[in-house]
């Protein structure tokens, strides 16, 4: 687990941006009816457990960018540093994620769940 | 034009070292005969060259002459090909249909059309556009252009590709012989319950349509795993996740896109057969079922649907923008997370097609925010592509034409679309003409307008030939103006209140010069198809003759033949840049070693793509179109009883065994 935080995944956040995302969603769908009810905040409180979920994926990412190696294998003219591509693009899709995920929360603080 | 690495170069592309000693590979403990020596009997293309390694190639990979031999191949360059026509027979049919539509609603009460035939010309256009032509073009240029991009020499599982084009034919055949008889679908191309069930809809015009999305879904997912397939493990040595061209990338985010999200409506159309049919109540409220379901399933296919059309277009912008603009893209890494992104995106919006069924307004403000934000990537990627232009030295050829116009209108349908994520004013135009105008902005702007680019661009790697530049920007242009002439006006006659779906409207309304000024520019659009139709049959056959590199692109299909030979390159490339026919302009560096007389192709890593294996490529086969004739059989047998399940499940068994049988040819034997 150590090693992991350490040296990162690069794609993590390309999984855990996207996965964090389609759970909020479908929970806080789900949940109206409830919120509705108990007008309890679950959205919002919901959305932020999820944000930190698909930042902890942009974090894994960021690891991975960290230690990647810095050059191209020398047979390269171009690009060939896959590693690093996966990790940026990991870091940038758990960053979209998180808004869209604080946008949901948000309208948890908008509405209150009776409204049609 | 090609050069073998030799000996010194090896160590800076290790995995090559292996194809030509026959050194084992693959991981430690892990090995497979894949990785056996290759065999000293066997002719390999490091003891052959030039033309007569060609030709030795050409027979090894190609098609038997002959009818048989027509419905056996597995060359993906010829199953592409019958895709794409396919694909653009179906475009035009959908097409007619529309202009008969626009014929109808020229003016105010008018008789040309009545409205039983006006339900089924509507439904028969949105099938045949959605299932027949947008999404299997998007998948037929992948299973042409992906291999010749990946440096492969067929697709993976080619029997599969072969089958999935058979079972998308017959399909498409079905529903339009229903048409010609009169028992074409009536109920819209979503086919919404409970108009679409057994009370509202007696008779057999919904169970073809119905089946009709099995056969279409069936191909879809099976072209989408051989392309998915074809990506990560089949893919030139060298070719790194970041070298990837950005067409492929469009294409795999596009199949994984289909993969998840075609079952939703496969599921939707069968519970509805099954209620016709058998008499389940799926969706039938007074017994327990719900209506809604319907539109959940329908739509979480449905939305994603826009994106599959609209993602392999942009892997075509991509692809003309870089080769016009003589520039690599600029940000490259940006257009391939708008991709991915993108894809995301697309399974999270599909509530934004009921805003008005009366859904909490809290559950559908989640869709309204994740609507709105994919607006992000995909502006991305807009700005990508002008970037890649305002830095470059753009040529303004056809296709390049094509793709500006691109830019207009699909920027202009997807600020419509901004509009319509919001709750209130969607509720209002819900329905309308306005939405029609929207997303046919979208649609044809999003696919039509980079296909037709996309045609121009490859034309000559698929004939041979070039197609007319001067007929092609009088298509260009006639194709702008007729487009915007038919459809802007949309916009105003659905804020004007005009529905949807209605054959005829009163003079009072107000409507009828709007409706005739779509009318108008609808012909304008049919002309500029027919100016295309005769464009691309002229130059098929007197068209210049176009040299393998006739753009100077930079991608690996481009250093194909054209068209290609049976074997796609005589040595699979090893590629270097993400350019690589730029980078290396005099020679091409290539692997040796591989099988001059067996169907031999290389497996490769998924993150690195250095070569891992090497693998047998299944040779030509008869079964996968009489497991598509069997399928045909027992999908259409059902749509009457359904005990053509169970009595088609032998053919279909039989054809399945015979496709299974162990081989006795040398492709397994070696």
């Amino acid at each position: 687990m150590a090693a992991w935080l350490t040296r990162g995944v690069p794609s993590a956040g390309i999984y855990a941006g996207p996965v964090a995302w389609l759970i909020d969603t479908q929970f806080n769908y789900a949940a109206v009816p409830w919120v509705c009810a108990h007008q309890v905040p679950l959205v919002p409180i919901f959305a932020l457990i999820m944000a930190a979920l698909s930042l902890f994926g942009g974090f894994l990412s960021w690891r991975g960018y960290a230690t990647a190696p810095l050059t191209p294998p020398p047979d390269s003219t171009g690009a060939g540093r896959p590693h690093r591509f996966m990790a940026l693009i990991g870091i940038a899709i758990a960053a979209l994620f998180t808004i869209i995920i604080l946008l949901h929360g948000m309208a948890g603080l908008v509405f209150h769940g009776c409204e049609r | 034009m090609t050069r073998a690495l030799t000996s010194h170069e090896f160590d800076a592309v290790p995995e090559v070292t292996r194809l030509a000693t026959g050194e084992r590979g693959g991981l430690p403990g892990v090995q497979s005969e894949a990785d056996a020596p290759p065999s000293p009997d066997e002719l390999r293309d490091d003891q052959v060259d030039g033309p007569e390694l060609s030709a030795r190639l050409a027979k090894t990979w190609g098609t038997e002459k002959g009818l048989i031999g027509a419905l056996s191949t597995v060359d993906h360059k010829i199953i592409g090909r019958r895709y794409i026509i396919t694909a653009i027979i179906f475009l035009f049919l959908g097409g007619l249909s529309a202009v008969a539509m626009r014929l109808q609603l020229a003016q105010p009460e008018s008789k040309l059309i009545s409205p039983d035939l006006y339900n089924q010309l509507f439904t028969m256009h949105g099938t045949t556009m959605m299932f027949l032509f947008g999404v299997p073009i998007g998948e037929a240029f992948a299973v042409y252009l992906v291999p010749l991009m990946v440096g492969a020499r067929n697709i993976a599982f080619p029997r599969l590709n072969a089958f999935s084009y058979y079972v998308y034919l017959f399909g498409g055949i079905m529903i339009w012989v229903a048409f010609m008889l009169n028992i074409g679908p009536d109920t819209g191309w979503f086919s919404y319950v409970p108009l679409a069930g057994p009370e509202f809809s007696p008779g057999k015009r919904v169970d073809f349509w119905a089946q009709m999305i099995t056969f279409t879904e069936v191909a879809g997912i099976a072209v989408a795993i051989s392309v998915i397939v074809t990506v990560f493990k089949m893919r030139a040595p060298g070719m790194t996740l970041d070298r990837i061209p950005l067409f492929v990338w469009a294409e795999l985010v596009n199949s994984f896109v289909i993969v998840f999200a075609l079952p939703a409506v496969v599921t939707a159309s069968a519970m509805l057969i099954l209620d016709r049919l058998v008499g389940t109540h799926f969706f039938n409220p007074a017994e327990g079922g719900d209506a809604l379901l319907y539109q959940h399933l329908f739509w979480f296919f449905g939305h994603p649907e826009v994106y599959i059309i609209f993602l392999p277009a942009t892997g075509w912008v991509s692809a003309i923008v870089v080769t016009f603009a003589r520039r690599q893209a600029f940000g490259y890494i940006a257009l391939v997370l708008s991709l991915i992104a993108t894809g995301f995106l697309s399974f999270g919006l599909w509530v934004h097609h009921m805003f008005t069924t009366g859904l909490p307004q809290l559950g559908a403000s989640f869709f309204t925010a994740s609507s709105m934000l994919i607006a992000i990537p995909n502006g991305i990627q807009i700005f990508c592509w002008i970037a890649t232009l305002w830095d470059g030295r753009p040529v303004f050829r056809t296709p390049l034409l094509f793709v500006i116009g691109f830019f207009f209108i699909f920027v202009a349908g997807g600020l419509s679309g901004i509009m319509l994520a919001s709750v209130p004013l969607d509720t209002q135009v819900h329905d309308t003409f306005f939405v029609v105008a929207h997303f046919h902005y979208v649609l044809i702007g999003g696919n039509v307008f980079p296909l037709l680019g996309a045609i121009y661009y490859w034309f000559p790697k698929f004939t041979g030939r070039m197609m007319s530049e001067r007929l092609g920007k009088w298509h260009f242009w006639l194709a702008f103006i007729g487009f915007n002439v038919t459809f802007f006006p949309m916009h105003i006659t659905g804020l004007m209140g005009m529905p949807r779906r209605v054959y005829t409207y009163l003079p009072e309304m107000g409507w009828g010069n709007l409706n005739l000024i779509s009318t108008i520019g609808a012909v304008l659009f049919f002309a500029s198809f027919v100016l295309f139709l005769y464009n691309i049959i002229s130059s098929a056959r007197r068209g210049p003759v176009a040299e393998p590199n006739p753009w100077n692109a930079g991608t690996l299909e481009w250093a194909a033949a054209s068209p290609p030979l049976p074997q796609n390159f005589d040595r699979v490339p090893v590629v270097t840049n993400r350019e690589p026919l730029w980078a290396n302009r005099d020679s091409l560096p290539v692997v040796a070693g591989l099988s001059v007389e067996n169907r031999e192709q290389i497996v490769s890593t998924i993150t690195h793509g250095r070569a891992d294996l090497r693998e047998s490529s299944p040779e030509p086969s008869i079964w996968p179109f009489l497991t598509a004739v069997a399928t045909t059989i027992t999908f259409v047998g059902s749509i009457f009883t359904p005990w053509a399940v169970v009595w088609g499940s032998i053919p279909l068994a039989l054809a399945l065994m015979g496709w299974f049988w162990p081989k006795t040819s040398t492709e397994d034997e070696r």
